[in-house]
């Protein structure tokens, strides 16, 4: 049984891959280094967002605000830089407003028991309006070059962002591998109530996994923005579809209990060589939409599908 | 005797403050900002201003009241937004650059509005998926569709026959409001009146139940998804008609997440079969009395969005945590 779900598991990476390779050789430059590297580099947002969603989607959660909190960090962190405040306690400081507002979501859902999509749907918005007010509707730019460095640069031939994404996941793995936490967190998502009566603070865990998924978002707003040199009002808007896409692509269950770190930076990489070939193949990014839309649908509809199947067979027996 | 007859008469009087919070709720807090309004807010209390509020909420009522049907089976539609945006679309194609009648392009569109939430609602129901993963996705589908037909391009200045359909006065006020008031009747008869109703009320308190008891859960939930995708695309043509502009990027998640926070603030319950027509209609109003109040005081318009989604998160968790307490 474990050997046909081994082979499950690892049939799809290898399909994955035959792809990726089948399509670099039909396209001329995408297999070069530079390619590559740009690729991730372009991929390491989504791919914090994804390890952020990945977090709460093992505990029966999603984040539907991450929009909303990578615009308002960023804009805080922007705004904080033009009054000249230096680069490096701004960014902190926008990553702490991306913490209280994940822990905010984590009391909303725990203590008052909102359903998760609500509660981070609304928070999203809230953090996009103040985002709109604070830039009063437009795109804040010139921040100080040291700023634009971390989103550009490079060190030995990869980009910063590259190596800030994997030291993220490195992080994300240790936390849900070898600390209490962690598991505490596969239990909340296999089965509540057992936590519940194994003496676990329930509450607890969920305000830590939404703290750090406010975290991570406020990661990748900043760091989208270094990138772009600007911070747009709107700029997230379309990460958090692709942070759910990821993680579902990647492998992480939307049932909860199941997923690993390296999943969603997979999807997430997935998804950027796949939007990357779309683009060097000249296809309208009208039907990325689409395309990402029917991914989710599909990947999502068959793991609920196997889920179901594992159920009917488990009563059978 | 007397001291049991004292209690069963506190226990009476508890049991019906909690009927009418239950119940009266929504009426309490449109009140409540209605009153805070007029006298706080100059020029709130106006006749104009107040039918001006009216034509303002005729399209998102409607939307709300399919939204209310998918509440009740206990799922939810995020993609109204993008399919309004669908929908206004090709409204437009049907009706300004095909040429074809207003009424026959408002059936066609209404026909497209359908087979959206025919989708939505098979997905949840055969596949089982999570309704809000689900419209999650086939928003973004809808979206990209909408995207390619039109290709980026918006069709404006359309013709006063096509325009009529929403924007044509009677007694001062706009025909979308009275067409907004025969859906907030026919979608009352369906949800009150009707066994289809019954058994949408029946599906969201237990799916299990209801099928036992001889209910086609199926066509039920499939149905409710049905009708909130028709009032979307009915939506969509007087949208379409009201800003002269037909787009896809028109409804977009904002719109969906007013309709919902609509729908919840008249009492809907998230986790289903709960909610009224005349509700759904309340909340719409609450919302667009908040956004008028505003308006007139002269609040940045950028406040809007955080102002309006604060105001909300408050109602979300009173409504909880009322809930909660009548439990």
């Amino acid at each position: 049984m474990k050997n046909i779900k081994f082979k499950k598991k690892y049939l799809f990476v290898i399909a994955v891959l035959a792809v990726f390779v089948i399509a670099g050789s039909f396209i001329p430059g995408y297999f070069t280094f530079a390619n590559i590297m740009n690729v991730t580099r372009q991929s390491s947002t989504t791919a914090i967002c994804a390890l952020a969603m990945t977090l709460v989607l093992i505990i029966k959660g999603i984040d539907l605000g991450t929009g909303g909190v990578m615009a308002f960090c960023a804009m805080i962190g922007g705004t904080l830089m033009l009054s000249g405040v230096p680069v490096f306690p701004a960014i902190l400081i926008g990553l702490a407003v991306g913490l209280l507002v994940g822990i905010l979501n984590g009391i909303l859902i725990s203590k008052i028991k909102i359903p998760a999509f609500i509660a981070t749907y609304v928070t999203g918005q809230i953090t996009l309006g103040l985002a709109l007010v604070i830039g009063q509707g437009r795109s804040i730019s010139g921040m100080p070059a040291s700023y634009q460095a971390i989103g550009n640069n490079l060190i030995l031939g990869i980009p910063i962002n590259t190596y800030i994404m994997l030291i993220f996941l490195i992080i994300t793995s240790v936390i849900l591998k070898y600390t209490r936490m962690g598991k505490h967190i596969y239990g909340l998502g296999g089965n509540e109530k057992t936590l519940q009566m194994e003496g676990v603070n329930v509450d607890r865990v969920k305000i830590f996994a939404f703290a750090l998924c406010g975290l991570y978002a406020a990661l990748a707003g900043i760091l989208l923005s270094a990138q772009m040199n600007t911070v747009h009002p709107t700029q997230g808007s379309t990460y958090q579809l692709d942070a759910v896409a990821a993680s579902v692509i990647g492998g992480v269950s939307m049932l909860g209990g199941e997923g690993k770190a390296w999943m969603s930076v997979f999807g997430a990489l997935i998804i950027g060589f796949l939007r990357n070939a779309l683009d060097m193949l000249g296809i309208h990014p009208y039907y990325q939409n689409l395309a990402i839309g029917t991914a989710i649908i599909i990947v999502v509809g068959i793991s609920v599908y196997n889920r179901n199947k594992e159920l009917e067979t488990a009563k059978v027996f | 005797m007397l001291a049991f007859n004292q209690k069963a008469e506190e226990v009476k009087q508890k049991k019906r403050i909690r009927d009418f919070i239950k119940n009266y709720g929504n009426v309490v807090i449109f009140l409540f900002i209605w009153l805070a309004g007029m006298i706080f807010v100059k020029n709130f209390a106006t006749l104009s201003n107040n039918l001006g509020i009216l034509s303002q909420a005729a399209i998102p009522a409607i939307s709300c009241l399919g939204m209310t049907f998918v509440l009740m089976t206990g799922g939810i539609d995020l993609s109204v937004g993008y399919t309004l945006g669908f929908c206004s679309y090709m409204f437009g194609l049907f009706a300004y650059k095909m040429g074809i009648p207003v009424i026959a392009a408002l059936l066609l569109t209404m026909v497209i509005g359908a087979l959206c939430g025919l989708l939505n609602g098979l997905l949840v129901q055969i596949v089982k998926i999570p309704a809000f993963i689900v419209t999650l996705g086939t928003g973004y589908i809808i979206f990209g569709i909408a995207q390619i037909i039109s290709n980026g391009s918006a069709i404006t200045n359309l013709s006063d026959s096509i325009l009529a359909i929403g924007r044509a006065q009677f007694l001062g006020l706009p025909s979308m409001v009275y067409i907004a008031i025969v859906v907030v009747i026919v979608a009352w008869f369906i949800l009150h009146k009707s066994t289809f109703g019954r058994s949408l009320t029946s599906v969201g308190l237990n799916v299990a139940a209801s099928k036992l008891s001889g209910i086609k859960t199926g066509f039920v939930t499939v149905g409710a998804y049905v009708i909130c995708g028709i009032c979307s695309s009915l939506a969509a043509v007087l949208m379409a008609a009201r800003v002269n502009n037909c787009v896809p990027t028109m409804g977009g998640s904002e719109f969906t997440f007013r309709v919902i926070t609509a729908a919840i603030l008249g009492g809907a319950s998230l986790s289903g079969g709960v909610g009224t027509a005349w509700g759904s209609v309340l909340g719409v109003l609450t919302i667009y009395s908040i956004e008028n109040c505003l308006g007139l005081l002269g609040v940045n318009y950028y406040m809007y969005t955080a102002l309006l989604s604060i105001i909300i998160l408050i109602a979300i968790i009173f409504e909880n945590l009322k809930n909660r307490i009548l439990q």
